[in-house]
């Protein structure tokens, strides 16, 4: 009786320890694997689309890549195709998205879109969430922007992309004024707190004979 | 029971005492205040808080100071003699000290700079400059800028309007352009220039004092 108590107890000890190497294993060679990488979530729509990331596909519902740009193709049959690039950062705690809302290009894709609407939903909700950590982002890298668009009854500055230098994110405040106000508006941006001089601005409708 | 706390006591009205000396010893303790400037400036004057004068330094020359408030004072030719305050800290630092020209010299350097300017403008914007005439010129304090605000001829001077900055710089024993005639100059239009002395540029009213 003693005996098999005591049986019972080391077998049971055993698999105890045969259980937490299992757990040690597995952690480590997640930890292995996944170091350096991010987990990426994908939402897609229809759900059942099939997707490659840098031309391999995968399945589930996340994907972890490694710092840098990524491709992805989303693909269905009766819809079209979409394929776009993900920038991925380690250091981004956030929550990184691959994310698509497939265009039927038929009537069976469109009736199967509109079978599946909890579906594009979920795609909608993301392109909010991504939009408003962009806008974030923009905001901390210009400031000014978040004065922007500022129009009172003599000149209105707002802002845009500087399209002369498409790989930065460089903007150019724009300044719509008649000649008189011109230094009104550069004031205002002096009373904000900046020092125009640091800005790429153009006034809007100027005829510079000097240029 | 009654030795370990005298103990302690002992141990703690060390460290107090030892902390205090020490602040007292390292406040009263002079620093070395090293004094850098330009050789437009011959020396540089320091004054204690009751304005006398304290000592005289040549440019690198560093100076031992106890820690409290303080005035220099340039003098050299055309240099503005304006005192300007300073502070001496718990620990050593180096002042640079600007070159600042006297008003007088500033004008006088201003109209030296004008015909040289006037000159350049006809050459290099022939038909514009028929229409247009220099109605500010402003050399800054260091006499190493300067900026010129052109003004359509007969502009109302009550609504001024149309008007376009340049930025100057001197060149040998004369004055020349930096960058072309604009409404407001900034590091894209200036590049390499720095933003502060382009704000001084922007800042020169259109209508001339």
């Amino acid at each position: 009786m003693y005996n098999n108590r005591l049986s019972i107890a080391k077998t049971l000890i055993m698999l105890f320890f045969i259980v937490v190497v299992i757990v040690i294993a597995i952690a480590l060679y997640f930890g292995i694997t996944r170091s350096g990488t991010a987990k990426v979530s994908i939402v897609v729509a229809p759900a059942d689309a099939t997707v490659l990331v840098d031309g391999h596909k995968v399945s589930g519902d996340h994907v972890y890549l490694t710092e840098g740009e990524h491709t992805y193709l989303v693909s269905r049959d009766d819809f079209r195709s979409y394929g776009d690039s993900i920038d991925v950062s380690t250091d981004d705690s956030s929550e990184q998205y691959i994310s698509a809302a497939l265009v039927a290009s038929n009537d069976t894709g469109r009736e199967y879109a509109a079978s599946v609407p909890d579906e594009y939903s979920a795609v909608l909700e993301v392109g909010g969430t991504e939009a408003q950590k962009r806008g974030e982002a923009y905001a901390k890298q210009h400031p000014i922007t978040t004065k922007l668009p500022y129009t009172n009854p003599l000149f209105t500055i707002g802002y845009k992309s500087d399209q002369s230098q498409p790989d930065s994110d460089e903007i150019i405040l724009t300044i719509r004024a008649v000649s008189v106000y011109r230094d009104n508006a550069i004031n205002q941006i002096e009373n904000w707190g900046y020092n125009p001089a640091d800005f790429n601005i153009e006034f809007i409708n100027e005829e510079n004979p000097f240029l | 029971m009654k030795r370990s706390i005298v103990l302690i006591i002992s141990i703690i009205a060390t460290v107090i005492v030892g902390s205090i000396v020490y602040v007292i010893v390292n406040s009263s303790q002079p620093q070395s205040i090293t004094f850098q400037f330009d050789p437009q400036i011959d020396s540089v004057t320091i004054g204690n808080d009751n304005d006398t004068a304290i000592a005289k330094v040549k440019n690198n020359q560093t100076v031992e100071l106890q820690k409290g408030d303080y005035t220099y004072t340039p003098t050299g030719t055309y240099i503005d003699t304006k005192k300007t305050a300073f502070s001496v800290e718990s620990s050593a630092s180096t002042i640079v000290v600007p070159v600042t020209y006297t008003a007088a010299h500033l004008d006088t350097l201003a109209k030296e700079a004008e015909m040289a300017i006037a000159k350049q403008l006809t050459a290099t914007y022939p038909a514009q400059m028929k229409g247009y005439e220099i109605t500010n010129l402003t050399i800054f304090s260091d006499g190493k800028w300067g900026g010129v605000v052109l003004t359509p001829v007969g502009m109302d001077i009550t609504a001024p309007v149309n008007y376009y900055r340049i930025l100057i710089q001197p060149s040998g024993d004369s004055w020349k352009l930096n960058g072309k005639p604009q409404s407001i100059l900034t590091i894209h239009t200036n590049q390499g220039v720095s933003s502060s002395i382009l704000k001084k540029v922007n800042d020169l009213s259109p209508v001339s004092s």
